[in-house]
């Protein structure tokens, strides 16, 4: 924070869900938003005598996301039993990685307002998730255990981000990553992506770290910088009256924007951690992972960079398009199509992203296709149509899905470019305006813009205004 | 020796309450096994790595899927009380 006295320090645990078939022990399909049980088993809701076996996909992903992230995957890895009472889990154990987590070391850029930051990765490990509780306010609580299970990775950061603006940053690089990988949906909202966050202060220049809180159910990014604001003005404010910050987990409440104290110190959890008894070591070979190396697409920073060299785009525009990998692909097409690297960005980033926003769809879902998109930039580019009705064309395409070349013409928006046409149509003009014409020559030379202006009218917007303006120029004189 | 208060945390953690004379005896349970591993630990085992399992075995890992859900009202079935669904249970505030 901007304290002279006070270093912020934040370390993020971020959990994902997997896309695998299956769930990570049994072989359950899960599905957001299934009928409650009905996508369980004796092994995922712990029956006696039932047995996990791990679905090799979900360590293949698992894979993916190290080496992603650069880190080091290991040989062996080992899964152990974490144990504590809770009815999400009836199980009464989550089998999680400990002591020997399956990726270490790795690190993840991001861009700041500051510049850019590396913010090291810790580990990453596959655990299984519990189910999901809904509360009714002094009622009884109701549980799913559809969604016990399911394969997460949980990707623990080095205490090395300083603000909420970097967390929000690392969190949507490390989404953004995900989401290239095809390994998870990363939506916060239905709680495929979760985060929670550690905080501690120590006065500046220290290298030792203060007490730390925890900060829970933080379900949007706007949440995330708020709760990590919040948290940082309340330790504060404990430290400079003299007092000291107690270990304690928080909730964020989005509804009053506040956190909400949700365990002090004095329960903080004995999970009393074993290996799991019932699955062997976790062996990964070399030609395991080469195999998982050579599925990772290009990702964001490597595609941001071929952007910026290959289509001479600016560090904005590249980091706009390659936020999300449907948009590049897009784009590329458009830009290979059209040829014009510069406008194709504008008309995605401008029009296709606008649309998006409006229709409320991605872009998956939009009703025109690239190549369609292409047709229309280069109409507005070869002058055949203007660009004010480029964009009623694009906003036919977009109802009818319609090519642009057809669209214009039912439309009737062919830009008037004979010469003669718009000769006789200024001449129209500069004999119904004489007083115009006189101050015009007097030296009020905006009134080229009147002129324009009525030439447009007069063609229904269909005059090439470049064109129309160099002959008014040409015929007004002065 | 465990103290008390450690037996009631352990008591705590297990989920179970034990009356005064329980408690005496597994006191004394619990702290020889504390003690048998201690002794243990005085080995020295410099040089050697630390092997949880050892087995000439390799994990058998899971390709696709073969279904295995089971029927709703058997699942159900094997706790007290449920709802629309769900099972059902006191409230709870506290989160883990």
């Amino acid at each position: 924070m901007n304290s002279k006295n006070y270093e912020t320090v934040i370390g993020l645990e971020v959990h994902a869900q997997l896309l695998t078939e299956t769930k990570i022990f049994c072989s359950c399909k899960p599905e957001f938003g299934a009928d409650p049980n009905t996508r369980v088993c004796p092994v995922c809701i712990g029956l006696p005598g039932a047995l996990p076996v791990l679905n090799r996909e979900s360590v293949t992903m698992a894979i993916m996301m190290g080496l992603a992230l650069e880190c080091d995957i290991a040989a062996v890895s080992e899964f152990s039993r974490k144990n504590y009472f809770y009815p999400d889990c009836p199980k009464n154990y989550q089998i999680s990685m400990y002591d020997k987590p399956l990726c270490k070391n790795g690190f993840v850029e991001i861009e700041t307002d500051a510049g850019p930051r590396t913010i090291r990765v810790e580990r990453i490990h596959l655990e299984d998730d519990a189910g999901k509780m809904s509360h009714e306010a002094g009622k009884d609580s109701l549980v799913d255990f559809n969604r016990c299970g399911v394969p997460l990775i949980e990707i623990v950061s080095r205490p090395d981000i300083r603000t909420g603006h970097e967390a929000v940053k690392y969190l949507m690089r490390v989404q953004q990553i995900l989401r290239y990988l095809g390994i998870c949906d990363g939506n916060l909202e239905e709680g495929s992506m979760r985060c929670d966050v550690n905080i501690s202060l120590r006065p500046a220049g220290s290298t030792e770290l203060g007490t730390k809180t925890e900060i829970k159910n933080l379900n949007s990014f706007k949440a995330i910088e708020k709760g990590v604001e919040f948290e940082v003005e309340r330790q504060r404010g404990v430290i400079e009256e003299g007092g000291r910050v107690k270990q304690v987990t928080n909730l964020w409440d989005a509804g009053s924007g506040r956190l909400v104290m949700m365990r002090s110190k004095e329960e903080a959890h004995d999970y009393r951690y074993f290996p799991e008894p019932d699955l062997l070591p976790l062996e990964v070979d070399e030609e395991w992972i080469a195999g998982v190396r050579d599925m990772i697409p290009e990702l964001p920073l490597e595609k941001e960079r071929r952007f910026r060299e290959e289509y001479l785009l600016s560090n904005y525009d590249s980091g706009v398009l390659c936020a999300e990998k449907s948009i590049a692909d897009y784009f590329e097409i458009v830009a290979e199509s059209t040829g014009l690297a510069k406008k194709s960005a504008n008309w995605v980033m401008r029009e296709i992203m606008g649309a998006l926003k409006n229709l409320g769809c991605a872009i998956k879902d939009f009703p025109v296709e690239p190549e369609k998109i292409a047709g229309l930039i280069v109409l507005v580019e070869d002058g055949i149509i203007s660009g004010s009705a480029g964009q009623d064309v694009f906003a036919e395409m977009i109802k009818s899905g319609a090519d642009p070349k057809e669209v214009v013409k039912e439309l009737g928006l062919e830009q008037i470019s004979d010469s003669n046409e718009l000769e006789d149509m200024v001449d129209g003009i500069i004999a119904a305006h004489p007083e115009e014409g006189e101050r015009y020559r007097e030296g009020k030379k905006n009134l080229l813009g009147f002129f324009v202006g009525q030439v447009m009218k007069e063609s229904r917007g269909k005059a090439n205004p470049e064109l129309a303006r160099n002959i008014f120029i040409k015929k007004l004189g002065g | 020796m465990l103290s008390d208060d450690e037996i009631k945390h352990i008591e705590k953690l297990a989920r179970i309450r034990l009356d005064g004379n329980a408690r005496e005896k597994f006191k004394g349970q619990l702290s020889d096994i504390i003690e048998f591993v201690r002794t243990l630990q005085k080995v020295d085992t410099t040089g050697f790595e630390s092997e949880t399992r050892k087995t000439p075995f390799k994990p058998f890992l899971r390709e696709g899927r073969d279904g295995g859900e089971l029927e709703r009202d058997k699942v159900l079935e094997q706790a007290p009380e449920n709802k629309n669904g769900f099972f059902k249970v006191p409230p709870v505030i506290d989160k883990d």
